[in-house]
């Protein structure tokens, strides 16, 4: 889902600016697009750890980054994130193990 | 046990255990269901890459929402993602695909801010007798058991598959390694506990 970019006023320290104006220089940019750039990254690992901590799914995070589940895992192995069940979330997964039978595709077509 | 002269039925011993065998049985449909694989997106990636999503869908009982086959085919191929494509293979030749219900919006109160297939999902498992989630995602998977409904992890259901017979353990192993960069360490080491013991 990509929704259209919203113009914001944002308070910037002139360090920081300073900083952007070097590394647009560096990379034959503007200084907006260098603090985007910034910007996302930050979001992104924000999201990340939000995402290893259980306080948002994976499937939230995609929307909101506007990537794919597989550039997510790509990005989190990248950047060290472990996503995935945690301890509690795989004890709920192993007692609900216990008490259910899968059902074979075969059992189904005979009924 | 019966004597040879009584018929199975007349033994005293049939007759003495009458009770404690209905009891088990009922016991045993009340506790044991058979269940119909539902994944989120997460889940089948994962048990794509693993290599054991074909073994999945081929052996078992598997439903998706369409939310879910955007996630990870639709979107996973614009984005030139091989792996999106191996998916569509799977699910065109094994997977049903079914629409859910509407009713997520009388559980909006408590439902965190979940994406559009992780919602599907729990919309779908209101609507399909006995569906077994799988999903990998934390907060979905604690949403889900708040909510009652039953969840399992892919490493959990590789776990269980062995089992209960459909894959061997070597197969799972092989399997849990290579879906182990994409799972948290702690998740893989259990299922290969599990495995071992």
């Amino acid at each position: 889902m990509t929704t259209m970019n919203s113009v914001i006023n944002l308070r910037i320290p002139e360090g920081l600016l300073e900083l952007a104006e070097l590394c647009a220089r560096g990379q034959r940019t503007d200084r907006s697009t260098v603090l985007r750039q910034w910007l996302y990254l930050g979001a992104e690992d924000y999201i990340l750890k939000r995402l290893s901590e259980g306080t948002l799914s994976i499937g939230k995070a995609t929307e909101l980054l506007d990537t794919t589940h597989y550039d997510l895992h790509n990005l989190a192995r990248a950047r060290g994130f472990e996503i995935g069940a945690d301890e509690q979330a795989q004890e709920y997964a192993m007692e609900v193990a216990e008490s259910v039978k899968l059902t074979p595709r075969e059992r189904t077509r005979t009924q | 046990m019966p004597s040879c002269g009584d018929t199975w039925l007349q033994s005293s011993y049939y007759q003495s255990h009458l009770g404690i065998y209905l009891l088990h049985s009922v016991v045993l449909y009340i506790t044991i269901h058979y269940m119909i694989i539902l994944m989120d997106a997460d889940a089948l990636i994962k048990l794509n890459h693993a290599g054991i999503l074909v073994r999945v869908a081929d052996q078992l009982e598997c439903v998706i929402p369409e939310a879910v086959y955007t996630e990870a085919v639709t979107k996973g191929i614009a984005a030139g993602h091989a792996d999106a494509r191996n998916i569509k293979d799977i699910i065109d030749l094994y997977v049903e695909i079914r629409q859910p219900g509407t009713e997520t919006a009388r559980m909006s109160t408590i439902m965190p801010p979940l994406g559009a297939g992780e919602t599907a999902v729990f919309d779908l498992s209101l609507a399909v007798t006995d569906a077994l989630i799988v999903s990998d995602d934390i907060q979905f998977l604690n949403f889900l058991k708040i909510s009652g409904r039953p969840a399992i992890t892919p490493t959990v259901l590789i776990v269980t598959m062995v089992r209960q017979g459909f894959i061997s353990p070597a197969h799972a192993a092989q399997s849990l390694a290579k879906m182990r960069p994409l799972i948290s360490q702690i998740a893989y080491q259990r299922a290969m506990n599990e495995l071992e013991n």
